[in-house]
């Protein structure tokens, strides 16, 4: 069952992001990744502070491809043995990659206006 | 470090988890999950879950509980997906595309299907509505019935901390406690906060447009505070009132002072002619208070002193045993221990006072409403047990339509599965189906179970207890309901479970073959033969009470009930004071009945068969020993006249009739019955022979006055024949009879025999008092045989209701084995098409059908007999002079069955026979 597009919007109405659509699509930056595999990701660079539970995850995923930031993809060659071909994994659009560096710049502007009232502690 | 390995341990990760290993939980959260979200994503989640478990976090103790608890957050979550898909939303948050394109909650459109479906089948669903109905219905009203009358708390402040108390419960001794120990246990007891004592009791009201004998019960005056019920005006009675000599006052029930006195709240210290005598109301009881029976209309002061000397008894005598005590136990106290305390004290009273040993108490504290429902909750226990079967009946029978139903659907099943309807989505829609037809058979057996628990109450014998606290209640609502759930899971559950798993090429081939399988029919089969054996259950036990009810009724009574007119007449003790004015009275008044027309005989007794009123006295041999004496039983004692037992029809098998001879001051004489003279002079001639009261030591206070134990023995001038005096089923015991000219009370029962018809001599009975004395009022003019046959009006009871399920179950089973049979051999169409093409006998074809129903049928009968031989042992109690295995009953209903079965299947067979060979391969 294909999702329908929502059409076309720009990438700054998804400003801001949620934390979650963040970190995830954070994670797919590097690459097409299954669910599992974002979860890993996610824990490993949070230190643990971010674990996503299965459905939350695959919730996520499911908006964010039918808002056309992410998207279904093949499963990587040389992931194929290990992985196998039952997982669905997941890339990042253009769309989405877009969207992430807005966001980005956006949360440089917010660091940037905190960190000129509270200075960096050593 | 990309792409992720996975977790460190890599056996670990390679190990495979199945389905269990995950947990439950975790199959509950894909459970939970709206189908598209499910079928696109359920696969990850899986595999997400599998390596998800085997992480450091969810090792050990802890980790498993944080594996639960995270598990159950999921579930909830996937709720809320599922509860927001449905909202159909479209915002932000919604969730993504709905499954079957239709924009609706899941749900909804389930019921809207569903009830589309239902519709278009009218007649399978009107049949299935209308079956299950009738389970639940049946079983409802019997509940309903149950729940007033065993459940539901007496309509007193917290009753549950009422009890009843009675002097002892061996068999033989009368459970009625004496006034002198009544009081003594009330004043030192400190078990209860209040003891009340009553005897019920008439009293002939003088009215203006003339005498009428009411209902009701001399009472100590803590009856009404013991249960907490004060009254609706004035006051209840004082300590006063209640001693030896106190003033004459009177508690009216609501009803009486309606009727009387129009409801008019200045009746304090208005008086009513009671008896000769103008007694002043003090108080009215609120309505709905009714205590000791519904009947009672009014309560005047106990004054057991003055009860006793109205009898010719000393104050204190101690053995006349004739009061009911209630008793409110105290804070923190429970029957058992309060029964224990009063042991102790009713003993201590006993040693004070000298007592013999067969008139000790050994007091016994029940719970008031178990003591008010007595045997009835086991009876209707039984009734819902009956009851039920009928509903599972109902289900099977529900469930088979639902399966065969399901079989004719299997294109329409298989065409959905194939566009993508999941497993589940299918199950989900026919138990809404299933859920649908319950709801309407629950909604339709309720409104069945109003009427029915109105026929329920019309039928009941008169004797049960708290009819009139029976009404439909929240709780038989609630029952109700149940039922539906539970019915509607029972017939539902298999057959949508089987449907759901449709074999899609299965389904759309059409799935015929040449030779049906039979074990596509299984289920039905079984259904069916559970459905035959649950019959036979229930009409073997209704064909023994039927056995039962038919010998009772027409058993060895002893006498002769037919044509014979009963009435009481009560002339007022203040106006015939002494024996002598009393036989006058009844003298006069004989002569004027025997001279009616078709007066055959008449005479009057104090206790008519099957009226009531039992009398027992302790009596003995002359000049026994102390010790066979404490263990003499009491001896039922009659009060007749001459005459008697040629009215009665009752055989003097020796000696002569009371007559003339046997006058007041004359040596006393008696008549005894069979099983006394069997019981105390066995072999011998038991004319001639005498025996004495044994009323105590002489010169203690236990010691009797003339009337009821008078010195001097009694002479046995005659034997009469064995009588059921109380109970048809009763074996008699010992019993003699006095005459009336040598021991008399002014109440009496008229008998009268009538050689043409009864209803003549009813109508002018009254008359004829009344001709003799205006003001006597004569009541409960009944026939002798109406007696009877209310007697014997719980076990009609019983027998008509389970007549009623057994018909009911059979009904039911016989059409489930006529829609089996018949769609057997439907599907068998093309099949005895060619055997019939092939040169087959129409006739071998029926009988070959026939055989398979009768196997069918064989199986369930013979499984049904045999618990049918088990169960009926419940049956035992209830039963009167027949085994609960009484072969011929057994064989009896197995022929009923058979008959009914081949009646059933006699159409499909038929029809099978008939099949045309050449339309039947054509038909495709």
């Amino acid at each position: 069952m294909a999702p329908k597009s929502v059409g076309p919007s720009s990438p700054e109405s998804f400003l801001p992001l949620k934390a979650v659509h963040f970190h995830i699509l954070l994670s797919l930056l590097d690459g097409p990744a299954h669910g599992y595999g974002v979860r890993h990701v996610i824990e490993e660079r949070t230190g643990g502070a971010i674990l996503l539970a299965a459905g939350t995850l695959y919730e996520t995923l499911g908006r964010l491809e039918r808002d056309g930031l992410v998207r279904e993809t093949e499963v990587p060659d040389d992931l194929e043995e290990k992985a196998g071909s039952r997982w669905r994994f997941y890339e990042v659009t253009p769309v989405g990659r877009t969207v992430m560096s807005l966001e980005t710049a956006r949360l440089e502007a917010d660091v940037a206006a905190a960190r000129a009232k509270i200075p960096a502690t050593g | 470090m990309w792409p992720p390995r996975g977790p460190r341990s890599p056996r670990r990760a390679d190990r495979v988890t199945t389905e269990r290993g995950l947990g439950v939980l975790r199959r509950l959260v894909l459970a939970a999950y709206p189908d598209w979200f499910r079928s696109r994503h359920g696969g990850d989640l899986w595999r997400f879950w599998e390596m998800q478990r085997v992480e450091p976090r969810y090792r050990g103790l802890r980790g498993w509980l944080r594996w639960q608890v995270e598990g159950a957050r999921e579930v909830v979550s996937a709720l809320v997906m599922r509860a927001g898909a449905g909202s159909g939303g479209n915002g932000r948050g919604a969730g993504y595309p709905k499954g079957e394109g239709m924009g609706m909650s899941g749900w909804v459109m389930d019921v809207r299907y569903a009830l589309r479906t239902l519709v278009g089948a009218p007649l399978f669903t009107s049949v299935a509505v209308v079956t299950l109905a009738l389970g639940i219905g049946s079983t409802a009203s019997v509940f309903t019935v149950l729940d007033g009358v065993v459940l539901r708390p007496l309509p007193y402040p917290e009753a549950e901390r009422l009890v009843r108390v009675v002097r002892t419960l061996e068999e033989g001794m009368t459970p009625k406690i004496g006034w002198p120990d009544f009081e003594d246990w009330r004043e030192r007891t400190s078990s209860f906060l209040g003891m009340a004592a009553y005897t019920e009791t008439d009293g002939t009201f003088e009215w203006a447009e003339g005498a009428e004998v009411i209902e009701g019960a001399r009472a100590s005056r803590d009856l009404f505070s013991v249960f907490g019920v004060s009254p609706a005006l004035g006051r209840t009675f004082s300590e006063e009132e209640d001693r030896l000599g106190g003033p004459r006052s009177i508690v009216l029930s609501h009803g009486l002072w309606v009727e009387r006195f129009g409801g008019d709240p200045d009746v304090l210290g208005r008086t009513v002619p009671l008896e000769g005598e103008l007694v002043p109301v003090v108080g009215v009881m609120p309505a709905g208070f009714a205590f000791p029976d519904p009947a009672d209309r009014f309560w005047v002061p106990l004054q057991g002193d003055q009860l006793l000397a109205d009898v010719g008894l000393p104050t204190g005598t101690r053995t006349l045993f004739f009061l009911d005590v209630v008793a409110r136990l105290a804070d923190g106290i429970e029957a058992g221990t309060a029964q224990e305390a009063l042991g102790v004290l009713a003993a201590a009273v006993d040693d004070e006072v000298g007592k013999q040993p067969r008139h000790r108490s050994a007091p016994v504290v029940t719970d008031l409403r178990e003591s008010i429902v007595g045997d009835t909750s086991g009876m209707l226990a039984f009734l819902l047990a009956a009851a039920g079967m009928v509903l599972l009946v109902a289900c099977a029978n529900v469930a088979g339509l639902v399966l065969s139903r399901a079989a004719v659907r299997e294109r329409e099943l298989a065409v959905r599965t194939a566009l993508g309807a999941g497993r589940g989505r299918l199950f989900r829609q026919l138990m809404a189906e299933s859920a649908l037809l319950s709801i309407t058979a629950g909604l339709v057996g309720l409104l069945l179970a109003l009427g029915l628990t109105e026929l329920l109450l019309a039928v009941a014998p008169d004797g049960m207890p708290r009819l009139t606290d029976v009404r439909m209640s929240g709780t038989a609502i609630g029952f109700a309901a149940l039922l539906t759930i539970v019915s509607g899971l029972a017939f539902g559950l298999t057959p949508a479970w089987r449907a759901s798993r449709t074999e899609v090429a299965h389904g759309l081939t059409g799935g015929r073959s040449v030779s049906a399988g039979g074990r596509a029919l299984r289920p039905q089969h079984f259904l069916v033969g559970l459905q035959v054996s649950l019959a036979v259950v229930l009409l073997t036990g209704a064909a023994l009470l039927v056995n039962s009810f038919a010998r009772l009724l027409g058993g060895e009574r002893g006498f002769d009930a037919e044509s014979v007119v009963v009435a009481s007449v009560s002339p007022s003790e203040s106006r015939y004071a002494s024996p002598e004015e009393v036989e006058t009275f009844y003298a006069r008044l004989l002569e004027r009945v025997r001279a009616l027309p078709g007066v055959t005989q008449a005479t009057s007794t104090w206790s008519p068969p099957l009226v009531g009123n039992d009398f027992f006295t302790s009596v003995n041999h002359e000049g026994v020993s102390r010790e066979e004496e404490a263990e003499r039983r009491e001896v039922g004692t009659v009060i007749v006249r001459s005459g008697y037992f040629e009215t009665n029809g009752v055989p003097l098998v020796a000696g002569r009739d009371f007559d003339s001879s046997d006058r007041l001051g004359e040596p006393m004489v008696a008549i005894v019955n069979e099983a006394m003279a069997r019981e105390f002079w066995p072999g011998e001639d038991p004319l001639g022979k005498r025996f004495v009261f044994t009323g105590g030591l002489s010169g203690s206070a236990d010691s009797f006055d003339k009337v009821f134990f008078p010195d001097g023995a009694l002479t046995v001038v005659g034997v009469a024949g064995d009588v059921r005096r109380s109970d048809l089923a009763e074996t008699p015991g010992p019993e003699y009879y006095r005459p009336h000219s040598q021991i008399t009370w002014t109440f009496q029962y008229l008998m009268v025999r009538t050689a043409g018809d009864p209803a003549d001599v009813s109508a002018s009975l009254r008359d004829v008092v009344w001709s003799v004395d205006p003001t006597v009022p004569v009541d409960r003019v009944e026939l002798l045989s109406a007696r009877v046959s209310a007697s014997v009006a719980e076990p009609r009871f019983r027998m008509l209701l389970l007549g009623g399920f057994a018909g009911l179950t059979c009904l039911l089973a016989m059409v489930g084995l006529y829609a089996i049979m018949t769609l057997a051999v439907a599907r068998r169409t093309r099949e005895l098409g060619i055997r019939l093409a092939l040169g087959a006998s129409g006739t071998s074809i029926v009988r070959e059908v026939l055989g398979r129903g009768a196997r069918l049928v064989g199986i369930g009968t013979i499984v049904g007999l045999g618990v049918a031989a088990g169960a009926s042992r419940l049956l035992a109690g209830m039963l009167f002079e027949i085994e609960p295995t009484d072969p011929l009953t057994y064989a009896a209903v197995s022929v009923v069955v058979a008959s009914v079965a081949v009646l059933a299947c006699w159409i499909p067979a038929r029809r099978a026979g008939r099949v045309d060979p050449v339309r039947s391969l054509q038909a495709e």
